[in-house]
């Protein structure tokens, strides 16, 4: 095959894959397709580096809340953790190594986002149009996140203000926060993460809280030289370590099915938590939350509650009615002057970008396939949209356990996927609308009676055009393996020639 | 048992909203049961055993739930005599409310510790009650380590109960599940620890019993789980209880002797992967270790 000197195919000539995105999932379908000693695979990436949500949350205190030995590659232990809950800058180290240990970096194509992907059904190839050239490829897969898109809220005259103003994802290192007044918009994961560095420096806070989350202490802690040698020395270590984390997280998927005994008890923790570091009856109220526990991610932190304590730091619970020059105007007129706005206000997690720029069959745009939610056959494949995988799409966020543990399900399912494509030397592979929707029906069932549906809460986790549960597993993670990560090819099968299919699945046993 | 004096309160939530309460004459003895039987429900029965000391909902309040979103789930909470306990009086107790709820269906029994050696006195006694059969942490017949700490237990529980919170919470959570909690933590789980009535003679019953001569006449398919780091009934008894029964298959959990309070979520997908397809794992094998 034609190179050209960056090491990437030149435009004319297709590949196998092209991933679009370098975060988890790109990078770990990467590993998984070199160490197979496949080579005609491209990853096209918007930015200059790899790392996805952990290059771009460079916020100070951003850090991970599932335990890094667990939130981390299963192929790609890492002894050196230097904590339970790994800061930012060493989770971007530890992506970093990834293509470069594993030889694969010459094929990342950095500054490439992708504008358009449109199936070709004559050639059987997806061509993609980036800034950096055109294209195509056999499969393509999308590994663009879900929480990748930043979101600000939708605020009268927010855009004008007159101070610095920036997203928690698009932190703008250039401005100094010393001895500024700093306003921070949302109580979410980030905003808890957020908050308490930020007064650490700034001359006054105002949190603008719309719901209180639930806070539960953080057992954070570093590991000690011993416990990183034992890890290096007996890499079973690290597993054992994992398996306790990942089972402890699956258990508290219990509380998610709405059994009123378990969601009272972790209720409990998060109150006793509250109670413990909040001593004032008004604030205490200010901070509880008022809907079921769990409907919306539960968070940890040990500095949140206590930051609120400081003389400089005020919660805002009257909702945002406007911002005039340098003032932010609650409902009831209240007023706070700042010098600067951080919005920790989310991502885009129902409506995906990348949804508008790929092209099916007959033209057909992903976003109109899914303008009523998404969907996709064990949460990877969509019908109408031949040789297309996704990666953390559909169905694939938790509430509970490691977000990489699920990518890697959808990781083995792809490789499957495209092995047997070849091997069985079929064109394309396109899974049967019928078999979708019976996927889905099935996710339906399983989502109802959770407490993501009937929490009492509005999250991201529920898309608001069907009320459906599209974003989130309403399983236990062990379960999305079990589900999503083994291969069948009968679904894809249904749509051709009785004959072939006989020949190919006997072919495939 | 205290199971009861909380259902009468009415003040304690129920293990499960869509759990039956319930009570059943079973010989002398008023049984009662947890069951999420709803019309029409024509779901696989899964049927709990709680062990020594515990009941339903102290044993079972995390898998009773994970069970409840794929199975009908049926809990008994056992009833202990004053004097003359055997394992027949258990697992008459557990035949009669299986009887009274699921009348002429096959279900899946689970025993947790002395509930192990109940559930496996039943199978050996009505083995067309069973669909299969699942044994965690149970054992054959106590041997010298176990009658030592069982002995060091009962001159506790006679004289010094504040010391027996702490020997009974260090014997039953596994090293690594200890070590990785607070001091805080665990002195919460030593003050949790309580003695219901007929604890004692519970704890002669888990001396005595001997399940020797019935292994060979289970029929069912057995799944034997053990935990890897328990110091009540260490692994050689979990392998014996694997050796005897003629069709049986091997899990480990890396958990202490409390697996259902340790590793509810790994318990529950290995049960219910068994209980999905009793012969994924064959008879004689070892599951492998689950991935993660
Ligand atoms: C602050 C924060 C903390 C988090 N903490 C945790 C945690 O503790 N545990 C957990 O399980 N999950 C956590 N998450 C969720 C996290 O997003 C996932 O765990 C995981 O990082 C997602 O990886 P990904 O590869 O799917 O997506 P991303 O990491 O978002 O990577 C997607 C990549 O695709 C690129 N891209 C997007 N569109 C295009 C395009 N059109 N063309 C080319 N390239 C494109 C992006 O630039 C990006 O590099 C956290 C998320 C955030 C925001």
């Amino acid at each position: 095959m034609a190179s050209t000197p960056l090491g990437y195919p030149a435009p004319d000539s297709p590949v196998d894959v092209i991933i679009i995105g370098a975060g988890f999932g790109g990078l770990g379908l990467g590993t998984q397709l070199a160490r197979e000693g496949k080579s005609s695979f491209i990853i096209l990436e918007r930015a200059e580096e790899v790392g996805g949500t952990w290059r771009d949350n460079h916020y100070p205190g951003a850090a991970c809340d599932v335990p890094s030995h667990l939130y981390s590659f299963s192929f790609r232990p890492n002894p050196e953790w230097s904590r339970m809950f790994a800061p930012q800058k060493e989770i971007l180290d530890y992506l970093r190594h990834v293509p470069r240990d594993e030889n694969f970096h010459e094929r990342i194509v950095f500054g490439a986002e992708v504008t358009s992907a449109r199936w070709d059904e004559a050639a059987a190839l997806w061509n993609v149009a980036t800034p950096k050239g055109d294209f195509s490829a056999k499969n393509l897969v999308t590994a663009v996140g879900h929480l990748s898109e930043p979101k600000l809220p939708n605020i009268d005259g927010l855009s004008d203000f007159s101070g610095s103003l920036f997203h928690s994802a698009e932190w703008a290192d250039e401005v100094d926060l010393a001895g500024k007044r700093v306003g921070v918009i949302g109580s979410g994961a980030t905003a808890i993460q957020v908050m308490p560095e930020v007064a650490k420096i700034a001359s006054e806070v105002v949190v603008f809280q719309r719901s209180a989350p639930y806070v539960t202490p953080r057992p954070d802690r570093a590991y000690s030289d011993q416990e990183k040698g034992l890890f290096r020395k007996m890499p079973e270590s690290i597993q054992e370590l994992r398996e306790e984390m990942f089972w402890s997280n699956e258990e508290r998927y219990a509380q998610r099915r709405g059994t009123p005994t378990l969601v009272s008890a972790a209720t409990q923790v998060a109150l006793d938590h509250l109670h413990r570091q909040i001593q004032d009856p008004e604030l205490r109220r200010k901070l509880t939350p008022d809907y079921i526990i769990g409907c919306k991610r539960v968070l940890k932190s040990n500095d949140y509650y206590p930051a609120f304590v400081q003389e400089h730091v005020h919660l805002e619970t009257d909702g945002i009615e406007r911002v005039e020059g340098n003032r932010v105007i609650t409902k009831d007129g209240g007023s706070h002057e700042l010098d600067v706005i951080v919005a920790c206000t989310g991502f885009e997690t129902t409506d995906l970008p990348i949804a508008y720029r790929i092209f099916g069959r007959n033209g057909l745009p992903l976003s109109e396939r899914w303008s009523n939610g998404m969907q996709a056959y064990a949460t990877t494949a969509v019908h109408g949209f031949p040789n297309l995988w996704i990666i953390n799409g559909p169905n694939t966020g938790l509430g509970h356990n490691s977000a990489v543990y699920i990518a890697e399900a959808q990781i083995d399912y792809i490789m499957a996927a495209v092995n047997f494509r070849e091997a069985a030397d079929l064109p394309a592979l396109e899974v049967a609308e019928e078999a979708e929707e019976a996927f889905m029906d099935r996710v339906d069932r399983l989502a109802e009676g959770t407490v993501w549906l009937e929490g009492g809460c509005r999250s991201w986790y529920v898309d608001h055009r069907n009320g459906r549960l599209t974003t989130l597993w309403p399983e236990p993670a062990y379960t999305f393996r079990q589900v999503n990560a083994h291969f069948e090819p009968e679904p894809y099968l249904t749509g051709s020639e009785d004959e072939t299919v006989e020949q190919v699945l006997i072919a495939a046993r | 048992m205290n199971a009861g004096s909380h259902i009468s309160k009415g003040l304690v939530l129920k293990i499960h909203p869509d759990a039956n309460e319930g009570l059943v004459r079973v010989g002398g003895f008023t049984v009662p049961f947890h069951d999420t039987v709803a019309p029409h429900d024509a779901r696989a029965t899964v049927v709990l055993i709680h062990g020594t000391g515990g009941n339903a909902r102290t044993h079972f309040h995390t898998l009773f739930p994970m069970l409840a979103a794929k199975y009908r789930v049926l809990a008994v909470d056992l009833q202990t005599p004053r004097e003359g306990l055997t394992l027949g009086t258990f697992s008459r107790q557990v035949a009669g409310v299986i009887e009274h709820c699921v009348p002429a269906r096959s279900v899946h029994v689970v025993g947790y510790s002395l509930g192990a050696l109940v559930a496996a006195d039943l199978a050996a006694s009505n083995p067309h009650t069973l669909a299969s059969l699942t044994l965690v942490a149970g054992w054959t017949k106590a041997d010298s380590q176990q009658r030592l700490r069982n002995r060091i237990w009962m001159r506790l529980f006679e004289t010094d109960q504040d010391l027996l919170r702490e020997f009974a919470t260090w014997t039953a959570y596994g090293h690594p599940f200890l070590a990785g909690r607070s001091e805080a933590d665990v002195r919460a789980l030593v003050e949790a620890r309580v003695f219901p009535d007929g604890i004692a003679e519970q704890m002669k019953l888990n001396a005595n019993a001997d399940l020797c001569g019935k292994l060979a006449s289970i029929t069912a398919p057995t799944l034997v789980v053990a935990g890897a780091h328990d110091q009540m009934v260490p692994t050689r008894q979990t392998k014996l209880l694997f050796g005897g029964i003629p069709n049986a298959r091997y899990a480990v959990i890396d958990s202490g002797h409390a697996i259902p309070q340790e590793r509810p979520a790994q318990l529950f997908q290995i049960i219910n992967e068994f209980v999905t397809d009793p012969e994924s794992v064959p008879a004689g094998e070892i599951r492998e270790r689950m991935f993660v």
